[in-house]
This record gives structure tokens, sequence and C-alpha cells, in this order.
């Protein structure tokens, strides 16, 4: 093999890394000429010092990396709250327009003011409106690198769209709403240059702030990792998400990776330790970290599954409510213990029925023994309610076994028709979202583990081939000059095949939770109202013939009790007549009077019927928050769309990583070498099939 | 134009995070204050470091000024704790979220820097819990003071040097105050101030003896400390003088300049000389301007 080095590897100079940190952390603290600090352990001075100066509202420093000597340039953003910071406003707005606002003529002031007294500047950086300040510089002096960390777009004036500006470099966070924003109203190309998208950030309304800023500061200070989830709970954890962490840069080279590969290298024993330290320091850790996220999503389904009953009980607890709530008078209140109002307005109906016809008895008592003076002017018979009452009598039992019905077919939605709600029509699981995501997690969780032990196992044959190749190396000079033979080499650790397993789960991603809400909704409505709204319209019939009877028997005791004399009673028998009249009246209104209470309460018993059939719909319709809740845990479900969203974004990382890893391990003479490029190689195969599969939990 | 409209408030929503309506009334009043920017200077025999600003400190400076008996309690523990040495709290500065508080190491070694400390700025107070520090500032800060201990004759020879400089040129430094309240930069006097981060290796070595044992002597640090071999142009010492009055005139910073490259014994190390009127911005304690004369990378 090749033991030149044909890039020099150097690892004091500032990277991309270093230059979006800077951007997005120190350019805030505001340091002094000459103070001393340090980024990624690299130790930089500050040269010149620039804040609070200038009446543009431009801030600015000029630094120097203290080992490998370059000078750059850091802009702060908008200082919105600073004393001047309208200023920085005013620049922001003119942004949108034409000419070029004089903060960004100050920031080329600025920047060759400095190249006169440090010389050279090798790049100028800065995030959001310190990025447009950095590029503006980058478009007016090819020589010097810009880079930036989701930057503000230049004025129309500033860029000529049809160039290229090759030493300028955006890196943009995937849910930067500023460049979303900007792409999306056509103003993209107005910031200049390359730009690539990182993956860091959070898909979370909560992330906006940061994830324009590309840091999180909590109390003044940089925390690297946003918290997710309540502590305590399960899938409380948090998520590294630094700008320059999901930058990926070359192992070898500290070159940034995007749009294109770092420069070939020679292998040799150097070479080849760097890769393997490279495995151990960024891949691993990284894969470690994606690892987390994918086990806090297994905690968060684990638990769903665990809390089951308690989201089967809560949903029927629900469900009975608002079917007791659909007649707001209280009809059907408490209907689920079984004895609740309805049945008592029933045994109500018996009560006033039976005072109606004891009442009846004693008119007809009443009708049967007139006054003996008028016995022979008066036909009248006694009225026959008889049968009436019989009947109402039947019908009101009828109405009771109807109610028990009724009441077993509450029941019954309860008891089945909810629990086929956590199926949404489907066999295959008893709580369908849950189960589908557990399953498809038993096959991340394996070809996770597995393509870590791969990663694992590559970094370990990286190491000993390294081993291998500098005692080789020893043996042969040590044995052309001594002739001695070369020995044995240590034994290196052999290949596992690993293969990821296809998972046949959450096919149709996150929006399973949508689908199977959609399912479980239409079902349970139709279902539910198959089972329980005819025994509603029955249970309304019935009232109605309860209703006609006690009609019947208004009507029958008023034809009945309308009595005529005829022949000559003559005065005397008038006035006996006139009382006995009256007598009847009276029976005839006590009789009526129930009537009017029996006719008002079956009156209401109907009308709270008719709601029921015809509110049951929508009742049902406003349960689907509670069913969606209940399907999945509503924060749960989105906090595994936000943990596998990040490890998403880490398994990208490292595929672009291995990207590079497998070419510089390509078309190489040696043979160990060629067997790390075929591992590496199913290693990248291996990681964008679990990006796929992790994908399926985070694509909403 | 109402599109437009729309589309500018909302990037500068973006930018800005957090643009009330009333900051962007304030718009049209962006002249007048562009004008205010000339009043930040002040006398340097004047400056005590009121004024000193930081960005987006509105919020928590009143909160930093108001709780200062509280900071000091917990900024000190914090010291004693975290870096085994007592400290004097001279004032508290709000920044985005919380306060950067200046501080004084008392007795040996001799430095100044900073700690930041979370405010709560809905309840109105500080979070104790919550102090921190930028990587490797507090250890450089205790490096230079322990580098002053080291190197005692050396710093002397340039105290001395400066002293002459002050009594015969009509030239003054920092006043006392200032240093206290708004300068973190390790060792720090009215003229100068040290900074060896860049001597990595002998920064952790030299500041675990001293984590080690908060008493260490001199003597005994010497014995570790090789003052013949380290690295001159990773020792930063940036001196500045301000004008008595008048402009910086180039003749008497040449003067200046010209002594100092005679003087022998001072600490070998990487020096800039600065020169300003006498005039400091008092927002960033900065006497730098357009009139000021600077030297750089004198290595001694």
């Amino acid at each position: 093999m090749t033991t030149n080095v044909k890039q020099a590897i150097n690892t004091t100079i500032t990277t991309d890394q270093d230059l979006v940190e800077l951007a997005g952390l120190h350019a805030y603290l505001e340091y002094g000429k000459d103070q001393v600090f340090e980024v990624n352990e690299k130790v930089y001075r500050v040269r010149d010092s620039y804040f609070n100066e200038d009446p543009t509202g431009l801030d600015a420093m000029t630094i120097q990396n203290m080992t490998s000597g370059e000078y750059h340039i850091v802009y702060m953003g908008t200082n919105v709250h600073g004393k001047y910071g309208t200023a920085d406003i005013v620049t922001d707005v003119k942004l949108l327009t034409a000419p070029v606002p004089a903060q960004l003529e100050g920031a080329e002031h600025y920047f060759v003011k400095m190249e006169q007294k440090y010389g050279e500047i090798t790049s100028v950086t800065g995030n959001s409106l310190g990025g447009a300040l950095a590029n503006m510089v980058g478009v007016r002096h090819e020589h010097v690198r810009s880079v930036t960390l989701n930057p503000a777009l230049l004025p129309a004036n500033a860029v000529e769209t049809d160039r290229e500006y090759e030493n300028i470099v955006n890196y943009i966070g995937q849910y930067d709403i500023l460049n979303l924003g900007v792409s999306s109203i056509g103003l993209g190309n107005q910031v200049p240059g390359a730009r690539h998208t990182i993956y860091n950030g959070i898909p979370s309304t909560a992330g906006i702030g940061f994830n324009h800023t590309g840091y999180i500061r909590e109390d003044g200070k940089h925390v690297s990792h946003v918290t997710v989830g309540t502590e305590g709970a399960p899938g409380y954890g948090v998520i590294k998400v630094d700008a320059h962490y999901h930058l990926v840069s070359s192992i070898w080279t500290g070159q940034p990776l995007y749009g294109g590969r770092s420069e070939r290298i020679d292998l040799n024993v150097e070479t080849i330790r760097l890769l393997s330290d490279g495995i151990e320091t960024s891949v691993l850790d990284r894969l470690d970290w994606a690892q987390q996220y994918v086990n806090h999503s297994m905690e968060i389904i684990t638990h769903e599954s665990a809390v089951y009953d308690a989201r089967l009980n809560q949903l029927r607890e629900i469900y009975q409510e608002s079917v007791e709530n659909i007649v707001e008078d209280g009809l059907l209140r408490y209907i689920r213990f079984g004895n609740g109002m309805f049945k008592q307005v029933i045994q109500g109906l018996h009560m006033v029925v039976d005072v109606i016809e004891a009442r009846c008895e004693s008119l007809n008592f009443l009708l049967e023994y007139p006054p003996v003076a008028l016995l022979k002017f008066i036909t009248k018979k006694t009225i026959d309610l008889d049968a009436v009452f019989a009947e109402i009598r039947s019908y009101l039992r009828r109405l009771e076994d109807q109610l028990d019905e009724f009441i077993a077919a509450i029941d019954d939605i309860v008891m089945r028709k909810i629990e086929d709600i956590f199926k949404a029509g489907q066999e295959r699981f008893h709580d369908v979202v849950v189960g589908e995501l557990a399953s498809h997690f038993n096959y991340v969780t394996t070809n996770y583990s597995n393509m870590f032990d791969q990663v694992k196992e590559f970094g370990t044959q990286v190491d000993q081939v390294a081993v291998a190749f500098e005692t080789i190396d020893n043996r042969l000079a040590s044995a052309i000059s001594n002739q001695s033979a070369v020995g044995d080499v240590g034994k290196i650790q052999q290949t596992t095949a690993v293969e990821m397993i296809e998972s046949p789960y959450l096919l149709n991603f996150m929006a399973l939770k949508e689908q199977c809400l959609n399912i479980a909704m239409e079902q349970f409505k139709t279902g539910s109202s198959f089972i329980v709204l005819p025994i509603a319209t029955s249970l309304k019939t019935t009232v109605s013939l309860i209703e006609w009877s006690g009609e019947q028997i208004t009507s029958v005791i008023r034809t009945g009790t309308n009595i005529h004399l005829y022949g000559n009673p003559g005065n005397l028998i008038l006035s006996t007549f006139t009382n006995y009249d009256e007598n009847v009246k009276a029976k005839v209104n006590e009789i009526l009077e129930p009537m009017d209470e029996l006719n008002e309460m079956l009156r209401g018993v109907r009308t709270g019927l008719q709601k029921f059939l015809t509110n049951y719909p929508v009742v049902v319709d406003n349960l689907r928050p509670y069913i969606d809740s209940a399907l999945f845990n509503d924060s749960g479900y989105y906090n595994i769309h936000i943990y596998n969203s990040a490890a998403t974004s880490i398994l990208k990382d490292m595929q672009l990583l291995f990207d590079d890893i497998v070419f510089q391990l390509s078309d190489h003479e040696a043979e160990a070498i060629t067997v790390l490029h075929d591992v590496s190689s199913s290693v990248k195969t291996n990681m964008s099939i679990l990006e796929e599969q992790i994908e399926r939990a985070a694509t909403w | 134009m109402k599109y437009l409209c729309l589309i500018s408030f909302s990037v500068v929503f973006l930018l800005g995070g957090c643009v009330t309506m009333n900051d962007s009334n304030q718009l049209q009043d962006d002249q007048s204050e562009i004008e205010e920017v000339h009043d930040r200077y002040v006398n340097v025999t004047d400056y005590t470091g009121e004024g000193y600003d930081l960005p987006d400190g509105e919020a928590t400076d009143p909160i930093a000024t108001e709780k200062m008996t509280e900071i000091e309690k917990a900024v000190s523990t914090f010291f004693l704790e975290e870096y085994k040495t007592d400290v004097i709290v001279h004032n508290a500065v709000g920044n985005a979220d919380g306060a950067t508080v200046f501080v004084q190491s008392i007795g040996e070694p001799q430095f100044h820097t900073y700690a930041m400390i979370g405010i709560d700025v809905e309840k109105g107070d500080i979070k104790a819990e919550n102090i921190w520090t930028e990587t490797n500032q507090v250890e450089q800060a205790i490096f230079s003071g322990l580098l002053v201990m080291i190197m005692e004759e050396e710093f002397s020879e340039l105290d001395t040097f400066i002293s002459e400089i002050a009594a015969t040129h009509p030239v003054v430094g920092l006043r006392e105050e200032a240093i206290n309240n708004v300068k973190a930069t390790a060792y720090t006097t009215p003229y100068y101030f040290v900074q060896p981060l860049a001597l990595r290796d002998e920064m952790e070595q030299i500041t675990q003896l001293y984590f080690d044992n908060p008493n260490i002597s001199a003597d005994e640090l010497r014995q570790h400390f090789n003052k013949e071999s380290y690295d001159a142009e990773k020792l930063i010492i940036s001196i500045s003088f301000f004008m008595e009055e008048n402009e910086p005139e180039p003749a008497l910073f040449d003067n200046i300049v010209d002594s100092f490259k005679d003087v022998e014994g001072v600490p070998r190390a990487n020096y800039t000389l600065s020169l300003h009127d006498n005039k400091i911005n008092k927002q960033s304690a900065s006497g730098d301007q357009n009139n000021s004369l600077e030297i750089s990378d004198i290595i001694k």
C-alpha cells in the first residue's frame, strides 16, 4: 500500500463547525480586544473588538486562531433590544428593498479596514443578519470565504443572480423558518452562494427560535440540547440541537462534506488510525444519541401499551357521560347504573296513571248513582275505560322493557364497540396504533442494535488493520535489516454478516393514527348508531302510543260526561241537576289535572328521545379528540415524531460521513482495505434502510 | 404594497426574534438614536463602569441590580466550590436571560474574571443554582494570577516601566473601579491585562497544582514552570494608555514603543501597546477609536 499522505491533516485550522459556533454563540459575548477565548478546544485571540461603536448598528469582532494564525471576522446578528437595536431593525427591513443598507456597507468597510491592518482575512461568518453582513463581504471579495448559519437575504442590488459565488457557503437548518419563508416568497436567490441543509433543530413550534439561531441559551447559558417530555414521565429525554454538532465533516481533513466528498487521501497507518479514532469519537457517539432517541420512543410506546386498560376505561367513561348528557333535562342521567332517571320517569307515569284510574272510578261511581230525582231524566251510563287503562299499562311495561333493551344496548356499546375502536377495523392488534408502533419498533431496535454493532466491529477492524500494517511494516523493516522472519500479525476481528430486516409495519407513516382514527370513528358511529338508534325509535313510538291512549281517555271522559236532560224536569229538578252537573265536572277536572301531568311527562320523554336520535351522531363526532388521544396519548405520539426526526437527522449525517469513508476506502490494491470498504459500504446501506424505517415514525 | 409590508414584518420578526409593534413604531426615531451613538464616550478619568451594556439585558439588568446581595452570595459560594478561590463580587450586568457577574479574587493569585447567573424575568428572581462560566475563562484567569506569582520579578519590571511612562508622559490608565466593575480580563491592572489561555498545556498543569493546593507557594509553582522555555507568542499582554487630554500623539506613542522595545527583564510575552485619547466607550469599556494608535505582536 502507499504510505504518502497527499494532504496534510491540519487539526488546528478553523473549520466550518467552529465558524458556525462562533457566529451562533460567541458573537454575542462582546469580547474586548486582546481577550483570548476558546471554541472547540481551539484558542482565539480578539484582535479587534467593534461592539457598540457603529451608528449603523454594526457589531463585529476580528479574531485570530492562535495556532493556525488565520484571521476571521465574526458579525453579530440582530440585537433588537440593544440600545441601538433599532438600527438593526431598520437594516432588517431594508434587506427586502433593492438598495444596500448602511449597515451592510459598514460591514464591508470594516472588513477592508481589518485587511489593511492584519492582512488577509481567511473567513467571515455570521448568523441571521450577521450572515447577511458576512455574505455582503463574500459577494464583494471573492478571496474571502463567507460561512454563515441561517443567513438573512441580501438586498436585491447586492446580488447578481447568475453568479455562482463559490466562496460563500450557507448552512441552513432544516427547520429554519426564516429561510423556509424566504424561499417560499421566491427570494431564495438573494442568499448568494451554496446552500446546504443541515439536520439540526426539532420540528416543533417550541423550536422556532433556536432552530434559527442554531443554539439554545437557557438563562443565558448555552445548553446543547432541548428537553422533551416531562421529568419522571416515560420518554423524558434530551435532543442535541447545536448547529455545529450537525455539520458533517471529513474524519481526515475536517472539511465539510456537503456538495462533495473530501479530497482523496492516501491511506497509511496514520490515516487509518484517524478513521478508527473518528469511528470512536464522531460516529459511535452520535449513533449512541440516535439510539437513545429510538429508546425514548420505545419507552413511550411501552408505556402506552401498559396503560391500555386505563385508556379504554377512560374512553368508556367519556362515552357514557356524553350519552347521558345528550338530553339536557336529565332523562338519560345515570342510565349506566340501570336505575336512572328514565326508569324513575316510567315509575312516575305508572303512578300518574294509577291516580287517573282511581279518579275515573270515582267519576264512574258518581255517574252510576245520580240523584234519585234525576234518575228518570238521565240515560247516562258509566264510562268504560278498562281497556284503555290496560292498554296504557301494557305500553308502560313495553316502555320499561324497551328501556332495559336500550340500557343493554348502551352497555353493549360501552363494553364491546368501544373496544373495537382500538382495533380500527383490523384483526391483528387489540390496540392498533400502539400495536403497530410497537411491532415496527421491535424491528427498528433490533436493526439499530445490529447496525450499531456492525459499526463498532468496523471500528475494531479498522483499528486492528492499522496495528497490523504498522506491525508488518516494522517487522519487514526489521526482517530486511536482520534477515529475520516476518512472523504473524495479530488476529483481525471477523466480519459478521449484518442484514437489516424489513419491517412490514407503519407503512402509512405517522399518518397511521389519523387513519385509524378515521376508520374507528366511522365504524363506531355506524356500529353504535345501528345498535342504539332503532331502540330509541321504538321507545319514542311507545311513548307516542301512550300519549295517544291518554288522549283517548280524555276524549272518552269528555264525551261520556257530556250529560243532557230530556223531558221537563221542572225548576226543582234543574237545581238538583245543576248541583249534580257541577259535581261531575269537578270529578272530570280532578281527572284532567293528572292527565295534563301525564301528557307533560310523555311529551318530555318524547322530546328527549327525539333529541337523542338527532344528536347522537353529533355526540359521536364530538368524541373525536378523546378517541384520538385514547388511541395514543397526543403528546407522547408527538414526542415519538420529534425523537425519530432527531434520530433520522443523525442517520442522515452519518450516511454523509460514511459516503466519504466508503469513497476513501474504495479502489485500493490492498485486500484488507477492500474488505474494510465492503464493510463500510454495507454499514452505509444499512444506515439508509434504518433511516427509512425510522423516518416512518417521524413523517407526520 | 400590502404584501410587501406583510413580508417585511415577517422577516423582521424572524430576524429579530421578538419584535413588538412598539419597536416597529419607533423606527421613525432611528435618526435621533443614531445621533446618540456619539454620546457613548466618557472621560476615562471619570469612568467607573457605569453604562456598561450587554446584548438583550434590558429586562434582566434591573433584577440583577435589585438582587445584588443574593448574587454576591451565590457567586462567591460557586467560586469557592468550583475554583477553590475566594472572590469579591463587584458588579452584575444583565444579559440575555441572566447576568454577567464581575468578580475579583481575594489575595493571590490576583485576577479579575466573570461568571453568568440565570435570572427568571417573570418571577423577578435569580436562579442561584444556575451559575456557569465560559470554557476555560476562569482557568485562564487563575493561571494569569499564578504566572504573576511565578514571574514576580518580571512583572515587577513591567510595572516599573509603566509607572515610569505614566510619570514622564501625559498619560493615564483605567480607574480601579472600572476594572472591578466591568473588566474580566484575568490579571488586570489600570494599564494592562494578561491572557495566557494559548499556553494550554502549561495552564492545565499549573491550575491543577493550584486546585490540589490553593495555598501553593510561588516557589513551588516555579518548580513546575520553566519561564525560559514557554512559547512567548502565546502569552498575550495588552497594554493601553489613555491621554490625560488631547488626541493621541504619534510622536509620544513612538516614544513609548521605543522605550518598551528597549526595556529588559519584563515577562516574555506577545505585547500589544495602544494609546487612546481620554475617551472610553462606556457601553463596551473599550478605548478603541479611529484615532487610537496601536502596535501589536511585539514579542519580548
